[in-house]
């Protein structure tokens, strides 16, 4: 490094500093930490997995212990976000409560990533499967979500596991159509010609050549997917289709709320709020990661 | 145009069969039996069998396959296994109310959305264009079902100015229907607006950068006969489309906006049947409002093509 800008500053005779070079992805960094946006959600979700992880950490509650001498009670002293109708401790069901949130929202981003990727590669790579595979699609998409998770929910019961299964199904075609959308772009391009010709097989050229490229909006899609995973779980489990009662959850603590609305409406606000920051965070987010990844898709 | 309608029937048809089939599937995709799932574990085999039987469920399953599509077409979709009544009955009493309150939804999350697009897109960089985009960030975060909650405990137990819940046909009342729904409109419409105001922004900005607008403005024309003429309409085109897409989520919602408010629908039920797993039901509710999806979509692809007579020639 040195010795060619030494050698530049001879031949142009100036002592002018060169633009630094920096590695793609440092400077995407660079980017982000500059974008307000970005930088906020990330902040929002950190604060609220390291609460809601380290939960025992902040509170000495035991979420499901009820103390029925102190029922019904606001916020105050001991309990800052007060208690429900069985005398349990909503800041400590709020606290672990997320974590259920937060750990479906991961594991359907996850599965859609792992999903999309297989579909979307296939279906952009292989021409004569592109076709059935995006009717495929297409089918799923006509189901509004909430109805085909419904519908898994209907199929093999109300289960951790086959809430996961029931949420994954309707998210992986759109992530599906994102990564595809890239490995038609990018298959087109010169460094793939100049892979095969060196002898790369198929899968190396997908694995290798194709995916890492098509990473960037595909990240951008999982934080979507991600936030919206985690309001539908919230959903399914306040209908009373989603997990199994004993286990507080978010949606879970709303759904009891909701009978003694009228007497105690701070039992639902804290539980709520902290659904919304969580989406709020990784919409902020996925915004952020969008207007660096690929600025002119910025609004 | 009427070729264009051709080949989009030729697209929905098949897309309503298999998703048909896949729903009239489900009950085989069912782990264990059926039937000793809903009788529960102390069911004697007489009972087991006499269901069995009583539900079709023993045929085989091609028989089962026609009889269902051949029953499905003359409107008979079994009967409902808790309810004791035909499935195509509870449906009929409960989807208007389904249908109304997306309708009214969509047009509130239109009356909010395209507007709020609007001023963003004009105010571009300034405060209201920030506010409008904030809001509607904040607007998507949030659980329709827990805003729901919060707009009942203000507008119907705090200040009383709207019912807590309940239904009240048009026929029988219209101020009270309205009253009933504005609130349900809201929670389920709301989000729904947030996008579409994000949507109508993009494209207003894009088109606002387009030649034929600096034409207008150099023209002389005033900016809001600009906006209003030329600006406005072409920004809509791409936001139909989202609207088509968005019924979706307008039709899903529908399931826990009805739970919330009490509202007897097709959504709530299909939830319902779910916990009771009532599977004739579930399999009813979600091909009737799967079925709605795809007829709005087909609708708002022939209206797009109406406005833009440039898609029927691809």
């Amino acid at each position: 490094m040195s010795a060619e800008s030494s050698l530049v500053q001879e031949s142009t005779g100036s002592l002018s500093a060169l633009p630094v070079q920096r590695r793609a992805s440092s400077q995407m960094l660079y980017r982000f930490v500059r974008n307000v946006p970005g930088m906020a959600g990330l902040v929002l979700v950190f604060i609220i997995v390291v609460l809601s992880l380290g939960a025992p950490l902040f509170t000495d509650v035991d979420p499901t212990s009820m103390d029925t001498s102190v029922i019904m009670r606001p916020p105050g002293p001991g309990h800052p976000f007060g208690t429900d109708d069985l005398g349990r401790d909503v800041f400590s069901r709020v606290l672990y409560g997320g974590r259920i949130s937060i750990l479906v929202g991961l594991i359907v981003a996850g599965s859609t990533t792992l999903t999309g990727i297989i579909f979307g590669v296939l279906a952009g790579f292989y021409t004569r499967l592109d076709n059935s595979i995006m009717r495929a699609m297409d089918i799923v998409m006509a189901f509004p979500a909430i109805l085909l998770a419904l519908g898994v929910v209907a199929i093999l019961g109300p289960q951790l596991i086959n809430i996961v299964i029931a949420l994954v199904i309707p998210y992986t075609p759109r992530s599906a159509r994102v990564v595809r959308g890239m490995i038609l772009q990018l298959k087109e391009m010169d460094f793939v010609d100049a892979a095969r010709s060196l002898g790369a097989k198929d899968l190396r050229i997908m694995l290798r050549h194709l995916l890492p490229n098509s990473l960037a909006p595909l990240m951008v899609q999982q934080t979507y997917v991600l936030a919206l995973s985690i309001l539908a779980e919230a959903a399914l489990t306040f209908l009373g289709v989603g997990v199994p009662p004993d286990v507080p959850t978010l949606g879970g603590i709303i759904s009891d709320a909701r009978v003694n609305l009228r007497y105690a409406p701070w039992l639902s606000l804290f539980p709520g709020l902290a659904i919304s920051a969580l989406v709020l965070g990784f919409n902020l987010l996925g915004d952020g990661l969008r207007d660096v990844l690929d600025p002119r898709m910025k609004i | 145009m009427g070729q264009y309608l051709l080949r989009r029937l030729l697209v929905f048809i098949p897309t309503l069969l298999v998703v048909a089939f896949l729903i009239f599937f489900m009950i085989d995709l069912v782990p264990g039996d059926p039937v000793g799932l809903i009788l529960g574990i102390e069911a004697t085999t007489e009972a087991m069998d006499a269901m069995r039987a009583d539900l079709g469920l023993d045929r085989p399953f091609h028989e089962r396959l026609v009889s269902w599509f051949a029953d499905a077409f003359r409107g008979d979709l079994g009967d409902s296994i808790f309810l004791r009544e035909p499935v195509t009955t509870s449906l009929a009493e409960r989807y208007p109310v389904t249908i109304s309150m997306t309708i009214l939804s969509l047009l509130v999350a239109l009356l909010v959305g395209i507007p709020a697009g609007i001023i963003a897109a004009i105010n571009q960089g300034g405060l209201a264009d920030w506010a409008a985009m904030v809001m509607a960030l904040i607007v998507l975060s949030v659980p329709s079902f827990w805003l729901a909650l919060n707009l009942i405990y203000l507008f119907g137990v705090k200040w009383r100015w709207l019912p807590i819940g309940g239904y009240v046909p048009f026929g029988e009342d219209p101020l009270e229907f309205f009253k009933h729904m504005v609130l349900p409109c809201i929670s389920l419409g709301l989000a729904y607006s947030a996008m579409i105001a994000r949507m109508t922004r993009t494209s207003m900005l894009e088109v606002l950068r387009m030649d034929y607008v600096r034409t207008a403005q150099a023209k002389g024309l005033r900016q809001r006969v600009v906006i209003l003429r030329h600006a406005f309409r072409n920004a809509l085109i791409p936001v139909i489309t989202v609207i088509g897409l968005g019924a979706g989520s307008l039709l899903g919602g529908s399931a826990v906006t009805e739970t919330v408010y009490n509202l007897p629908g097709v959504g709530r039920l299909v939830v319902e049947a779910v916990k009771r797993r009532d599977y004739f039901v579930v399999q009813g509710g979600i091909l009737a409002i799967t079925a709605t999806y795809l007829v709005i979509n087909l609708l708002v692809d022939l209206l797009y093509v109406g406005i833009d007579p440039r898609i029927r020639y691809d």
